[in-house]
């Protein structure tokens, strides 16, 4: 009897189908976890980059020195303030923040500078992106148009509340 | 020289091999989105609490409680919220 015959055809079907059947499903997972880390990755990015911004948002407000103005231009919003907490400059520092088509821009010039909402060419930069953004400013009542030292700023970012007591921070650094 | 293919038994390892690595990879995974989820519930509810304690929110349910140090003169108000499995913790001081 010969021992070295070849595989039959039926039998070369059932292997072919069978492997093709595990390639697929290995191929099929990897792929689906590959995009769900990539997910993951992008969710953790936003969390932190949401965690930085409110906390130092916070900080520059809770600085607030002498100066602040909230205004709505149009479609944007714009926060003009002398605060202690700069991020480039030391001391006393003039900050603007820009919001605009779910985006919230950042400019930091050193203090005196200017205009309240004035900003060199090319200081600005993007500091994040959000879903959705108010402000308030509070003296006596809560405002969305205000021009002097409140006593508190409330901000909704991407549904975090946050709140600034204006004045309980004088550096940090 | 004698050529002879895997007998099934060493296909069979190292598949196994091969879904172990790849079913603990896949955990690994779940524990950094989960973890990731975990973070964002945290900070969220970090902020809640910190607006709260400034009176800007509402109905958040906050366990207050009240202590003392002995030796110290001050007083201690923890303000815990509890967020699942999960809680945050605030303390505040004050002068007895």
């Amino acid at each position: 009897m010969n021992q070295n015959r070849g595989f039959t055809l039926v039998e070369v079907l059932v292997v072919l189908v069978l492997v093709g059947l595990v390639l697929s499903t290995a191929v099929f997972v990897l792929w689906h976890s590959s995009e769900t880390g990539l997910w993951g990755v992008a969710q953790a990015e936003k969390t932190k980059d949401l965690a930085q911004t409110v906390w130092f948002l916070q900080n520059q407000l809770e600085g607030i020195y002498q100066k602040f103005a909230l205004r709505r231009q149009g479609s944007q919003i714009l926060i003009g303030f002398l605060t202690t907490c700069g991020e480039k400059y030391p001391g006393i520092v003039q900050v603007r923040y820009r919001v605009e088509g779910g985006r919230i821009y950042y400019c930091e010039s050193p203090y005196p500078h200017g205009k309240l909402f004035s900003c060199p060419e090319g200081d600005e930069r993007l500091l994040l992106e959000v879903s959705n953004f108010e402000v308030e400013a509070y003296n006596n009542s809560w405002q969305t148009n205000f021009t002097g030292v409140p006593q508190k700023v409330r901000l909704l970012i991407n549904g975090l509340p946050v709140v600034a007591q204006v004045g309980t921070r004088l550096s940090l650094r | 020289m004698k050529e002879r293919g895997f007998t099934l038994i060493e296909v069979l390892v190292a598949l196994v091999i091969l879904a172990t690595v790849l079913v603990a990879f896949l955990r690994l995974q779940g524990q950094a989105i989960e973890s990731q989820r975990r973070a964002s519930v945290l900070l969220e509810g970090v902020y809640r609490l910190d607006a709260w304690l400034k009176g800007e929110v509402q109905g958040l349910p906050v366990k207050e409680r009240l202590s003392s140090l002995k030796e110290w003169p001050i007083k201690v108000h923890r303000y815990a919220l509890n967020l699942g499995n999960q809680e945050i913790v605030f303390y505040r001081y004050e002068p007895k």
